[in-house]
């Protein structure tokens, strides 16, 4: 792809003011290796968002049902268990949600989400990007977004890490700011490890080197140059204990056990140390949602990992103070049939569903919008896909309305001009 | 579909677990191309261009760059019949595309291969020729047009020309183009592989001639899966048919499968013709070989795009999402791939078919020196075969998968020169 577009991009009066400051001390002014840019502009004034340093995003593939988990009803479309009461009077979850059902202090909750496509493929591109998919270009997540108005979040770790079937791709922004994938949690980040010794492994390093110096000598291009800064970068990263943010041997049997030890519990519990340790954006896919029959007992099991998986990040952003600039946002790709199927599933409902918003300076014990008795659309201030990519961007401070050409001279903003819901802003 | 899932049923199998399958049997072969009566084509709500309206509906009508277009051949057959046969207007407005008369076909593809020789295309961004005016060169640009038109849009044939231009002949260059200043192609410039051409490097390291191995089976799955649903004799076990034959395409792929790295040369030497030595590994001309769970294929013999992960994605390799969509550029996991991956665990592997072309000379200079030319195409320099020889003493044998090694990770191997 023609990328060239963006070398005429004005590097941002913040950025500029870093790089000058850099070039001037000689060294980053900041020793835990967080670069300032990571951090939220400024103070952002009341009710306009911008308090989020990072965000994570746990996207449920196929479809979360609303009525069951963040929406519940007690009428005719109620499924097989009761809501339950949280510890906000008047706010109730669903009956799987039993250990969130001690959290709702720190929620958001949006329950009039509203969407255009009830396809899983397209429905997932637009909760990722705001913008329908076509075949001309592809559109940016927001950890890439972030990536391009802030710059990167950290010297060596990546600014954005997708874990699970995350989406991993730049859009039409370089191709470095691809998030990292991370198909496995155990396993953590890929290739990390030498397939041979240690010592050997320097020693191979430092052949290359030599044996390539006259190459480099001879041709002096950028792109040449930034390979070798790539090497050097990595080889830094590999020897640093920042490596340690993707080894969730590093926690405890019991920490690890709390999050859950399927694969969204721990890609949560990966996510918080990424974020701890200066990683931007991390989305962590879970699949299997789409429960079109068996309702009952799937929700028990996937909807029990949720609900063990994201209360358990709450809890720990809350107790080591991160929670208040660390957004964590739960959206899915639309919601489900109100009226239960003949086969005891829910199928596909894109008119109505709910998302979730926690810290990152959002309200906690809060409700935005409703839906009517049964659940099927929104009676009040209904939300669009566009609006909640615009919010999720303003409480990461990004300039929502601020107008992004693309290398094929086309325009885009975070959030293709959503409303951003404000509201839900402390 | 029910007559199917009930034979399922009938003998002995869950007709009702595989219907989702059956399904997807059925829904797929229900694609197809359907003209409709009216055009509902409409510029968007929010236009904002003075040539429209919001709303407004949209005619066909063919791009022009210049008035003298409209008496251009490819205009004139386009005219020719009615408006108003969509199927017919369809392959027409195909013709005009890909006439040769068209003001922009022959140019564009000519623009993209010159691109594809030198690195950099004769206009500003590959994907505007609107203005071939505004060309590096204008005169070479509208020669290369006529040219690709004599040669027939013989690719082959074109590329041939100009990898025999003095311009291309000459050194690459390193010239770093600020925005809109032109280059006025004094030699190629300096870029990385596309990660077509890096993955083929490396299946040419293990395979030695890649071209000799084929994945003939790329249409199975569409072989396997097509019906004519509007067959009257279509039945349950025509159905049933295609259930079998798409859940045997795992072990027909398998079949193809014809060994690991070490019968790289032994298949290679059979399909030239050469007397195999061993039968044990028989392959058929459709054969191909696998290393850690890769197929050992020539990057355009590989399902299109690459499986997540796989190296050729991870290189920059388009996911066929939009044109253009590959690129040079690097990220970390691309480098801890080269570093730590299994393309160079495959390379350094002593089964791997650089180690036998070394065990052919039998002086460690000679092995160096085969190493070099296998990789860099060069012979190495004094300073080097130094460095080697240190290696070689300190290390003993293993200094050699530590060379290969090293040399796959130099910007000399990433770059072309």
């Amino acid at each position: 792809m023609n990328r060239s577009g963006f070398q005429s991009d004005p590097v941002s009066r913040r950025q500029f003011v870093l790089q000058a400051a850099r070039a001037t001390l000689g060294v980053s002014v900041l020793s835990s290796g967080v670069d300032a840019a990571f951090g939220a502009a400024e103070a952002a004034p009341k009710g306009v968002g911008g308090r989020a340093r990072a965000c994570i995003y746990l996207f449920l593939g196929g479809g979360l049902s609303h009525v069951d988990t963040f929406d519940p009803k007690t009428g005719s479309t109620k499924g097989a268990r009761d809501p339950i009461s949280t510890n906000v009077p008047g706010i109730q979850l669903g009956g799987y949600m039993t250990r969130l059902a001690k959290q709702a202090d720190k929620l958001s909750i949006v329950r009039s989400m509203t969407t255009t496509n009830g396809v899983h493929g397209p429905a997932s591109y637009l909760m990722h990007t705001a913008y329908a998919e076509r075949g001309t270009i592809v559109h940016p997540t927001l950890g890439v977004w972030a990536q391009h108005f802030k710059g990167k979040s950290h010297h060596s770790l990546p600014s954005s890490v997708a874990i699970g079937q995350g989406t991993a791709n730049a859009g039409f922004f370089p191709f470095a700011y691809t998030p990292v994938p991370i198909s496995n949690p155990e396993e953590g980040l890929q290739n990390a490890r030498a397939t041979v010794p240690e010592d050997r492994s320097k020693r191979r390093m430092n052949l290359s080197n030599r044996f390539d110096a006259a190459f480099r000598e001879k041709y002096q291009s950028a792109a040449v140059k930034g390979y070798t800064e790539l090497y050097d970068q990595t080889v830094q990263l590999l020897a640093s204990s920042d490596l340690d943010a993707f080894d969730l041997k590093k926690e405890s049997q019991q920490v690890r056990d709390r999050y859950g030890r399927g694969y969204f519990g721990q890609g949560c519990l990966l996510a918080r140390r990424l974020v701890q340790s200066g990683v931007r954006f991390v989305e962590v896919y879970s699949g299997g949602w789409d429960m079109h029959e068996g309702l009952d007992s799937r929700m028990t099991t996937r909807g029990g990992e949720l609900d063990q998986g994201m209360a358990a990040l709450l809890e720990d952003l809350k107790s080591s103070g991160l929670l208040d600039s660390t957004l964590v946002v739960l959206g899915t790709e639309f919601g489900r049939t109100p009226d239960i199927n003949q086969n005891a599933g829910r199928d596909h409902h894109p008119r109505v569903f709910s998302t979730v918003f926690a810290g990152g300076g959002v309200k906690g014990g809060y409700v935005h919008g409703a839906t009517d008795e049964g659940g099927r659309g929104a009676t009040e201030n209904p939300v669009t896909v566009q609006d909640f990519i615009a919010t999720v961007g303003a409480a990461m401070g990004l300039p929502v309305s601020e107008v992004v050409m693309s290398p094929s001279g086309r325009p885009f903003t975070v959030g293709d001009r959503g409303k951003v819901v404000a509201d839900i802003f402390v | 579909m029910e007559g199917a899932v009930k034979i399922l049923n009938d003998r002995g199998r869950d007709g009702k677990s595989l219907a989702g399958q059956l399904n997807n049997i059925v829904g797929s072969n229900t694609y197809s191309i359907s003209n409709l009566s009216e055009n509902r084509m409409r510029l968007p709500r929010d236009y904002k261009y003075k040539d429209g309206s919001p709303n407004e509906p949209v005619d066909p009508k063919l791009i022009v760059w210049s008035p003298s277009d409209r008496r251009n051949a490819a205009y004139l057959q386009m005219e020719k019949d009615g408006k108003h046969d969509p199927e017919g207007l369809r392959k027409r407005f195909g013709a005009w595309m890909t006439h040769a008369q068209n003001p922009r076909f022959a140019m564009t593809i000519a623009n993209r291969m010159w691109q594809l020789a030198f690195g950099v295309s004769l206009t500003p961004t590959v994907h505007n020729l609107d203005h071939p005016e505004d060309s590096y060169n204008p005169e070479l640009l509208r020669h290369l047009a006529t040219e690709m038109v004599r040669v027939k849009f013989n690719l082959r044939e074109f590329l041939r020309i100009l990898y025999n231009t003095r311009a291309y002949q000459s050194q690459a260059t390193t010239t770093e183009l600020a925005m809109g200043e032109p280059y006025f192609f004094q030699g190629p410039i300096l870029r990385r592989m596309s990660a077509e051409q890096a993955w083929d490097s490396f299946m040419t390291l293990v395979l030695g001639e890649p071209d000799k191995f084929k994945n003939t089976e790329t249409d199975l799955y569409g072989r396997s899966i097509e019906m004519n649903l509007l067959n009257p004799r279509l039945d349950s076990m025509t159905v049933l048919s295609k259930l079998a034959a798409i859940n045997n395409i795992g072990a027909l792929e398998r079949k193809k499968v014809a060994g690991g790295l070490d019968k790289a040369e032994m298949v290679s030497q059979t399909k030239a013709g050469v007397e195999m030595a061993t039968t044990s590994t028989s392959m058929d001309e459709t054969g191909y070989l696998t290393h850690g769970g890769m197929m050992l294929l020539r990057a355009a013999e590989l399902p299109q795009p690459a499986p997540a992960g796989h190296f050729l994605l991870q290189f920059g390799q388009s996911p066929r999402t939009v044109v253009d969509g590959g690129c040079a550029d690097g990220t970390v996991p691309q480098v801890l791939m080269m570093m730590n991956g299994r393309v160079q665990e495959m390379i350094t592997n002593p089964d791997s078919l650089i180690f036998r072309t070394m065990a052919r000379v039998a002086s460690p200079p000679d092995k160096v020196e085969a190493v070099f030319l296998s990789i860099l195409n060069r012979r190495p320099s004094l300073e080097e075969k130094n460095i080697v020889r240190q290696e070689l003493a300190a290390h003993g044998e293993e200094a050699y998968a530590d060379i290969i090694w090293s040399l796959i990770n130099t910007r000399e191997f990433y770059f072309v020169q």
